[in-house]
């Protein structure tokens, strides 16, 4: 029973989503009412997730189901986060399929969908688990970039992200089969059990395995080298469904690789070296890319690259003590919040079809939509890391833990990416507030995604003022 | 257990030799009746679909095929569960009965997508 209780989030988003699909297949509601409800349900499993992670202390839960899962209060946050981006998702798509073709009902079940895979995901004690939960998600994922398939850039959006997500989903399988061969057991706690035991390069099935299995979590959160797909496979995608993959699926899968790596540290000793290298190529690479971008969704995809890095950075300089958790939680949701600020505002202000979506198309919106305009600024600043906002305290919680685990460089690194990455977004500021408007920025529609937007900005601000507690 | 071993030596012996014996004969000894109609590959009644790999098929086949799939898997889950049902008592059965609920709901939505109306 305590088994039970400890999944009720999972159980109440999957029968959310079984309604909606339901719904969806006899067409009872129409576009705005399915938004309306699937946000409402967001909500509520978004309360029974904080319910679930506030009853805690009281149900120690920490292995169920004969330790296929674990409940956490990490695992709990990164739900609470998921559910979070997926109401504010539903949100923004009610206002971008107002003037967007490629609207289907089975989109929010698609949406809720995936929820249920990430929420698995953050629970997943176990190699096979994590594996299911990865391609749970992943499929709807999927389907949710696919949906419109009369348009070309979303045909090859999703055949690219078909492909290589298959691929990388083939080398965790083949990883998982590797270690399991190499150390006899796929849980996350016996494995670290056999390398605290033995060492990892004493088997050379299970380093092989390893290497795969990281390989599958690089292409997941958009790591370089694995990193080629997500800027195409962001800009083919709805805006909405960007937003969400940008912030639920990486919040998904960095709890996962924590979970993975954190169990008692002596994976991430192992990996610790490897990842440095690719975590300093990471932020450089990702900030490159995004200086030559010319579309603000381009941007923010290869935006979300560099932060993959700053999250790296937390990761290398984790100890196995809850306070390296917190410190990943809190980036994790202060990005959520910015970028899914910005995502549900381009939703609205993009117009029909995507038509404005280049740095030039914003000259001036300031004039037109002041307020519109401030968010966008309160959302860009965040993610460039400009206080009294949220993402400044996450990046500064993140160099400060860089610094106190004596990653020196690391952190240094970091702060040169920091300052480099103002460049790319301050552009858009200025194209808004310094240029004259030539478009006269018409916006048709339910203003349900503007909502969404205004709550999220004075979130960003809010989430700063939250303690963490060291 | 020597006796076993020739027994099953000897039906080894026979399948091995017997069969494709058997199968040869037939092709000598049966009567011969060779036509267009006969030769080409028999496809459940259809028109047979010889001809360029690459060539399009109607959507509805891939639908099917998947619906097959998954009440294919179902059978794969229940036969397990029906063979171990005392040992597994009333939480497999109520397991069970989740699984199966969720397969009916698909099976729901399936019919209101009007999947299974072959048109």
């Amino acid at each position: 029973m305590a088994d039970l209780l400890a999944l009720l989030p999972l159980i109440v988003t999957t029968a959310a989503a079984i309604v909606v699909m339901l719904v969806a297949g006899f067409s009872l509601f129409g576009r705005e009412v399915m938004a309306l409800l699937t946000t409402g349900l967001f909500m509520f499993c978004f309360f029974v997730q904080a319910a679930t992670l506030v009853s805690m202390p009281f149900f120690p839960y920490q292995q169920t189901f004969g330790s296929m899962l674990a409940v956490s209060p990490f695992s709990g946050v990164a739900g609470l986060i998921i559910l979070a981006c997926g109401g504010f998702s539903a949100l923004a798509s009610q206002t971008y399929f107002g003037h967007n073709k490629g609207y289907v009902p089975e989109f929010y079940a698609m949406l809720l969908f995936a929820a249920c895979g990430m929420l698995l995901l953050t629970m997943a004690a176990e190699l096979i688990t994590l594996f299911i939960a990865l391609e749970i998600m992943s499929l709807a994922v999927y389907v949710l970039v696919g949906a419109d398939r009369e348009r070309l850039l979303r045909a090859e959006a999703v055949l690219k992200y078909l492909m290589l997500g298959a691929f990388s989903g083939g080398f965790f399988v083949m990883g998982a089969m590797f270690v399991y061969g190499g150390l006899g057991t796929t849980s996350f706690a016996g494995i670290s059990r056999v390398l605290a035991e033995s060492g990892l390069f004493t088997s050379p099935l299970a380093t092989a395995g390893f290497l795969l299995i990281l390989i599958c979590f690089l292409f997941k959160i958009a790591a370089v080298p694995f990193h080629a797909w997500v800027v195409d496979v962001y800009d083919g995608a709805p805006l909405p469904v960007t937003g969400f993959m940008a912030t639920a699926v990486k919040t998904a899968v960095f709890c996962a690789l924590v979970n993975l790596l954190l169990t008692d540290g002596s994976l991430l000793s192992v990996w610790r070296d490897i990842l440095w290298y690719l975590c300093v190529v990471t932020l450089f690479t990702g900030n490159l890319i995004a200086l030559g971008q010319t579309n603000i969704k381009r941007m923010l995809a290869a935006s979300g690259i560099v932060h993959s890095g700053y999250l790296l950075i937390a990761i290398i300089s984790a100890d196995v003590t809850g306070a390296s958790r917190t410190v990943i939680g809190f980036y994790l949701a202060a990005y959520a919040l910015a970028t899914l600020g910005i995502f549900s505002a381009l939703s609205t202000l993009s117009g029909n079809d995507e038509k404005r979506i280049s740095f030039a198309d914003f000259n001036g919106l300031a004039k037109v939509h002041p307020y519109s305009a401030a968010m966008i600024t309160v959302f860009l600043l965040s993610m460039a890391g400009i206080p009294p906002t949220a993402g400044f305290m996450a990046k500064f919680y993140i160099i400060t833990a860089a610094f106190s685990a004596g990653q020196l460089v690391l952190g240094v690194l970091g702060l040169i990416s920091t300052i480099l990455s103002i460049y790319y977004y301050v552009r858009l500021i200025a194209a808004m507030y310094f240029t004259t408007p030539e478009d006269d920025f018409a916006i048709t529609g339910l203003a349900l995604a503007p909502a969404g937007t205004a709550v999220l900005a004075v979130a960003v601000f809010g989430f700063s003022l939250y303690p963490l507690g060291w | 257990m020597s006796a076993e071993l020739v027994l099953s030596g000897v039906l080894f012996f026979g399948l091995v030799v017997l069969l494709p014996l058997i199968m040869l004969a037939t092709a000598f000894l049966g009567p011969r009746a060779q036509s267009a109609a006969k030769n080409e590959p028999y496809e459940s009644g259809i028109k047979p679909m010889v001809g360029r790999a690459d060539q399009k098929f109607s959507v509805k086949f891939y639908l099917l095929a998947i619906l097959f799939l998954i009440f294919d898997i179902e059978t794969v889950f229940m036969l397990p569960w029906a063979v171990s049902l005392r040992e597994l008592g009333l939480s497999g059965f109520i397991e069970m009965s989740v699984f199966i609920l969720l397969l009916f709901t698909g099976l729901i939505y399936v019919l209101s997508k009007g999947v299974l109306n072959w048109r």
